[in-house]
Formats: structure tokens, C-alpha cells, sequence
């Protein structure tokens, strides 16, 4: 009953020991040589520019609000996927206005200029 | 592998409605306010996806869309609403926002 | 599994559909102009015009999309009251909004939107459909409350509104998957819908299955404190008062109607429809709830300085009122409270319109006591607000009177009789409050000069706005047969 999973565990088996063995690999042949640049806690390496805790734009809420509606919006589209044959021309219209209301939503924020960075 | 019952998909999303609730009534910042309501909205989605399994019915599966579509839009009215409120205030905490009483 | 499209059936969609259709078309229109006017008129033809939908599919009465949308006289009517209040809101709104800098063209698509999902609710014959009618007048309200951001109480309000409105479609929603898991599945019609409900409760009890589950219960329980908190009715009133104050006046005058409206006409059909069989177990306690709603909202607002909140606190003790023609669960309730609805939105508006013409940018004077010698500044509009307080408290001649005459009746028919003098007594305690806002108008002398000197902004829409509904309230008050023998004819014959 499990075999058709055989080929995701295998990939699973090798998608744990692949970074393991990288990381185990570089700890054991790597120099270790400790720096001050490299005891800094972050930006590898380089310089810190600023502290960390930046505040973050605003922008980026409006932009991450944004993709969450249109992202969930899509998720009307995978019934339509699953069974789009079966809906023929009926499904392929009401996905149609279903598009057609969402596009008007799209066409609304970038009137808008929900969408302009600056 | 034997079969998960219908009775314990509806006792861990009850659960997980009991938390989403007291995480409403007992938190003060609204974002994890926030959380706690979809905590509730997903439990009620588990328990439609097991009923619906249970009765080999697809009605519980379509409304858990409508479910996630609208607590989709909730959240981002909340977010706008909350960075609006952060601006001019510069705080998440409900106490701290409270000019009406009476 | 084999695919069957549901018939698309706009006859019974109608409403909802064009009013949601005639919101986007408002929102493009906003594009490209930005000119409130224009923006303003388009609505109110947009409303006009779903109104006339109702006018064409009068009378029809059929169910639709597997059993999810019901069409029959009692919504259509309804409808048109809710149809109506929204109008008179943007009537209140066309220059309050200029004058608080608050011109932005997405008021009027989200007022349509609100007003769309609200109608949805009226027509839902489904739990899920009760759910997106219930979210697409919420998700609206809450941008239109915080509409007036850059005031801190406005968004304080909106966020109060949108936390506890989200707590509460937790509930909901958790409310309908108990259900579901109750009920059997329904091959041929929503297994959710009303009606299947229904047929399944009927089956169980006579199988010799108990009805009365735990679980169908607090199914029906949360569905049911969902729909109380956007009626506000106590104990799930507690946000009504701080959004109704922070909210734009034309907002609250608006929600304060049609909200409570629309959810307790979804209340109707759930209770009547779906939970007919549940009666002896959800009437007592709903009755318990009318009698606290209303001493509560009642009490509480004598003791209100600011006239928002005392408005506010009178909302809820008359959602208390229409809770009673709800629950006597008979046609005389629900004409009761179709009358009751009429009579209360064009009083509650009326008042809030009143209340508009006294803000000013940024200076909110709405205490009791800016209304002192109101009658000097403004004679014409005290007496208005008289007339509105009066029908408020319903005093005889007014609608209000009637809406109350008739919720009482319908609950002493329903055998009610103990809650009937609950309703009496508050109202008489209402009265105080009300008469006290007339004497402040006639009575007193301004606080000072300046005060004595404000302007009073009654622009020519709020005029007409104000008219109608003084002519409307006279009319029910005084010659009410005509619209009584309707709304009876109408709701028993949809009933049947």
C-alpha cells in the first residue's frame, strides 16, 4: 500500500543526508581560524551596517496585504483545476467572471498606486 | 495503518477552538489577537474537512474555502487598520488605544 | 464523479447581485473621476434600481442554487427597507463627508458592498450563505467605520469592531461545522441549506432520534451569539457603543439600522425554518435575552452625556424590541418586526441626521448639553428631533408607537405575556431619557456665546433626507393602516 511513496522517502533519505554530510564534511577538513569579522553576529563576514532590528517599511505591509488577498483568492481555482474537464464551457465561464472581479480588484489598487514603490 | 476516527479530528479542533478563545479573552496585543481568531477559524475547518471525510459528503470542503477566503481578507482589513492605528499611536496593545469610554 | 452546474437562477439572486455588481461599477467610476457628486448619485441609482429588481420578481417565491438563496416577499420587503436606509445615509453622507475631509470615492462602493452582503443575509437559505452575508457587511463596515482614520477614536473603533467581529465569526463558523457534522448529507440540495436542515431534523425525530444533541446545540448556540453580536444584543453588545461613537455619524446612523436588520431576518429563517422542531428549547432563553437587552440598553443610556453613545445605548435596547416580534417565531412576529424595522430606521436616521448637522471639522460637540437652545440656532431642525424622540421613545401618533404596538402584540399572542410588561416598563423608562434631549433643545440656555453661535449645517440632501423621514414617520404614526394591512398581507402570505 506504501510503495508508491518508496521514491519520497528515498528523496527524503537523501535530502537529510546531503546537508549533513556537507556540513560534517567542512567541520571536519575545514580551517578554523577565528577573526574578529568573522565573530560578528551577522552580514557574513562584512562590516554591520545598523542595527538589526530595522523597523520595516510600510510599504512592505501594503505590498505583503496585498499578495495575501490575491494569493487566497487563487485557491477558488483549484476545484476548477481538479475537475475542469467534467465543467466544461459552464466552469470556464464562471471562472471567467470569477478573474474578471478579481482582475477588477488588481486594476482598482494599481489606479490606485497601491502598487508604486515610492 | 489503521484509520484515524472521525471523534479525534473533532476533539483536537475543539481544542484548538478552546485555545484560539482564551488567546482572544486573555491577550492584549491584537496582532496575536489575530492569531488566536484564525486559530479558531482553522480548527472550525478541520473539524468541517473530517466531517465531510466521514461522510463522504463535499459541502464541508467547500465551505473550509470560503472559510480561508474570508479570514484571508479579515486579516488584511486588521493589518491596514493596525498600521493606520501604529502611526499615529506607535503601539499594537488594545490598553494602550482606548480614548472611547463612558 | 459525475458534474451537474447548478442552474444559474439570477430571478432569485437578483438583488444581491445587481447591487454587488453596481459597487464595482462605482469603484471604476472612481478611477477616473473624483467628483463625490457624481460618485453619490451613481449609488443612489444603483439602489433604485435593485429596488426595482424587487418590484420585477414580486411575488415569486422560490429557492435556488441547491437551496441556498430563497426569493420571497418577506425578503423583498425588507430589502427595500434596507434599500432605503442606505439612501438616506449617503444622503446624510454627500456633505458630511466634504466638511470632515473624509472624500474618498471607496465610501460609496463599500456602502454598496455592505449593503449587498446585507441583502445576501436576508435572501441566505443556507448557513454558508449566512456566513458571506454576514462577512461582506462586516469586512465593509470595518473599513467604513475606520474611515475617518487620521481620528484615533475612528480607528480605535474600527479595530474594536474588527477584533470581537472576527472573535464572533470564530463562532460562526465553528457554529455551522457542528451543525454539519449533525445532519446527514444531502445528495440533492446543500447538505447546510435551511431546508435540508430541517428534513433532517424531521427524519431524526421520526426515527425516535433526540434532537435536542449536545452538539446540534452549541452548533445552533455559537451560529446564534454570530448573529446576536451584529444585532449587539446583550451579552454580546459590549463593542456597540465605542463604534458607534468613533464610527463617521452617517455610518453609525447607517449600521445601527441596517445591520440589526438584516441579521435578525437571518435569525428569523433559521430559527422558523431550520430549528423549527429546537422551538421549546432556544425561545425561553431568547426571550430572557430580549428582556435584558432591553432594560440594559435602556438603564444604561440615562446615565449617557454624549449623544452618540446615548444613541447608541438606545440601539441596543431597541434591538431588545425587535427581538421580540423574532422570537414569538409566528408571521404576526415577523410583520411586528418588518413594521418595527421601517418604523426604527427612519427614526434612527433621522436622529443621527440631526446629529450631522451639528459636527463640524474636527470638533465633534455632540454632548447633551451643545444641544442647549438648539431651538433659536435652528427651530426648524429641533423640531425634527423631537419628532425623532418621540418616535424613539413611541409615543402615540408616531411610528415608533406602532412598531411597539405591534412587537408587543405579536409577543402576547406568542403567550409571552411577562415579557410584553418588561417592554412596557422600559419604555416608560426610556422616555426620560429621550424627553430630557427635548428640554435640553427648548428649554435651556447655551453653555456660552460661542456656543449660541455655532453653525448648524443643514445642507439641501440632509433637508431632504430629514423630511422624508418625518413625512414617513407621521405617516405610519398617524394613518397606518395601509402600510400595516401590506407588510401583514405580504409576510403572512410568504409565510404560508
Amino acid at each position: 500500500m506504501l510503495r508508491p511513496y518508496l521514491p519520497i522517502l528515498i528523496i527524503f533519505i537523501v535530502g537529510v543526508i546531503i546537508p549533513l554530510a556537507a556540513l560534517g564534511l567542512s567541520a571536519l577538513l575545514g580551517p578554523r581560524k577565528a577573526t574578529k569579522r568573522k565573530l560578528v553576529p551577522y552580514e557574513s563576514g562584512m562590516n554591520p551596517i545598523g542595527p538589526a532590528m530595522q523597523r520595516t517599511p510600510v510599504r512592505f505591509y501594503v505590498v505583503a496585504m496585498l499578495f495575501i488577498l490575491f494569493d487566497i483568492e487563487i485557491i477558488f481555482l483549484t476545484p476548477y483545476a481538479l475537475y475542469f474537464r467534467q465543467m466544461g464551457l459552464f466552469g470556464l465561464g464562471e471562472m471567467g467572471v470569477f478573474l474578471a472581479i478579481l482582475l477588477l480588484g488588481f486594476v482598482y489598487i494599481w489606479r490606485k498606486g497601491a502598487l508604486r514603490w515610492d | 495503518m489503521s484509520e484515524i476516527s472521525t471523534n479525534a479530528y473533532v476533539l483536537v479542533s475543539a481544542i484548538l477552538f478552546t485555545i484560539g478563545v482564551i488567546g482572544v479573552m486573555t491577550r492584549r496585543n491584537a496582532i496575536i489577537m489575530f492569531m488566536s481568531v484564525e486559530l479558531m477559524l482553522n480548527s472550525a475547518n478541520l473539524a468541517l474537512i473530517a466531517f465531510s471525510r466521514a461522510k463522504a459528503s463535499t459541502d464541508g470542503q467547500i465551505i473550509t474555502f470560503f472559510v480561508i477566503a474570508v479570514a484571508a481578507a479579515e486579516v488584511a482589513v486588521g493589518l491596514a487598520l493596525l498600521v493606520s492605528i501604529f502611526r499615529a499611536k506607535r503601539t499594537t496593545n488594545v490598553d494602550d488605544v482606548s480614548t472611547l469610554k463612558g | 464523479m459525475p458534474f451537474n452546474p447548478p442552474s444559474i437562477d439570477l430571478t432569485v439572486l437578483g438583488m444581491p447581485a445587481l447591487l454587488m455588481a453596481w459597487g464595482m461599477l462605482v469603484l471604476l467610476i472612481d478611477l477616473f473621476t473624483s467628483n463625490q457628486r457624481v460618485l453619490a448619485t451613481v449609488s443612489l441609482i444603483g439602489l433604485i434600481a435593485t429596488a426595482g429588481v424587487g418590484l420585477l420578481t414580486w411575488g415569486t417565491q422560490r429557492t435556488a442554487f441547491f437551496d441556498m438563496v430563497v426569493l420571497d416577499n418577506f425578503g423583498t420587503v425588507v430589502n427595500w427597507i434596507l434599500l432605503g436606509a442606505t439612501a438616506l445615509s449617503i444622503l446624510l453622507a454627500l456633505d458630511y463627508l466634504p466638511r470632515q475631509n473624509l472624500m474618498r470615492g471607496e465610501f460609496y462602493a463599500l456602502l454598496l458592498f455592505a449593503t449587498s452582503g446585507m441583502l445576501l443575509l436576508v435572501q441566505a437559505n443556507d448557513l454558508v450563505m449566512i456566513f458571506i452575508g454576514v462577512e461582506l457587511l462586516s469586512i465593509s463596515l470595518y473599513v467604513l467605520t475606520g474611515f475617518a482614520v487620521p481620528r484615533i477614536s475612528s480607528g480605535e473603533a474600527a479595530m474594536k469592531y474588527l477584533l470581537l467581529g472576527a472573535f464572533a465569526a470564530g463562532f460562526l463558523v465553528y457554529g455551522i461545522a457542528l451543525i454539519y457534522g449533525f445532519v446527514a448529507a444531502n445528495d440533492a440540495i446543500s447538505s447546510t441549506s435551511l431546508t435540508a436542515i430541517s428534513q433532517d431534523l424531521a427524519a431524526k425525530q421520526a426515527a425516535g432520534i433526540a434532537i435536542n444533541d449536545p452538539i446540534i446545540l452549541t452548533g445552533l448556540g455559537f451560529v446564534l451569539i454570530a448573529l446576536g453580536f451584529k444585532v449587539s444584543m446583550v451579552p454580546f453588545h459590549a463593542w456597540t457603543p465605542d463604534v458607534y461613537e468613533g464610527a463617521p455619524t452617517p455610518i453609525t446612523a447607517y449600521m445601527s439600522v441596517t445591520t440589526k436588520g438584516a441579521a435578525l431576518v437571518a435569525i428569523i429563517r433559521l430559527l422558523t425554518v431550520a430549528f423549527a422542531a429546537l422551538r421549546p428549547e432556544w425561545q425561553f432563553i431568547f426571550a430572557i435575552l430580549a428582556a435584558l437587552t432591553m432594560t440594559y440598553g435602556n438603564i444604561v443610556a440615562i446615565a449617557q452625556k454624549n449623544l452618540k453613545r446615548m444613541l447608541a445605548y438606545s440601539s441596543i435596547a431597541h434591538a431588545g424590541y425587535m427581538l421580540m416580534g423574532v422570537l414569538s417565531a409566528s408571521p404576526l412576529g415577523a410583520s411586528a418586526f418588518v413594521i418595527y424595522l421601517v418604523a426604527y430606521a427612519l427614526t434612527n436616521i433621522g436622529a443621527f441626521a440631526v446629529l450631522t448637522t451639528l459636527e463640524n471639522r474636527g470638533m465633534a460637540a455632540l454632548e447633551l448639553q451643545d444641544l442647549r437652545g438648539l431651538y433659536r440656532r435652528h427651530p426648524w431642525l429641533s423640531v425634527a428631533m423631537v419628532i425623532f424622540m418621540f418616535s424613539l421613545a413611541g409615543v402615540p401618533l408616531t411610528a415608533g408607537f406602532m412598531g411597539k404596538f405591534a412587537v408587543f402584540q405579536a409577543a402576547w399572542d406568542a403567550d409571552l405575556k411577562w415579557l410584553v410588561l418588561v417592554g412596557v416598563l422600559t419604555s416608560v423608562i426610556s422616555a426620560f431619557f429621550y424627553l430630557r434631549v427635548t428640554v435640553q433643545m427648548f428649554m435651556e440656555e447655551p453653555v456660552s456665546a460661542e456656543a449660541a453661535e455655532r453653525p448648524v449645517f443643514a445642507t439641501a440632501p440632509l433637508v431632504v433626507g430629514l423630511t422624508i423621514a418625518v413625512v414617513g414617520i407621521i405617516i405610519l404614526g398617524v394613518v397606518p393602516s395601509q402600510v400595516l394591512n401590506f407588510v401583514n398581507n405580504t409576510v403572512v402570505a410568504a409565510a404560508r
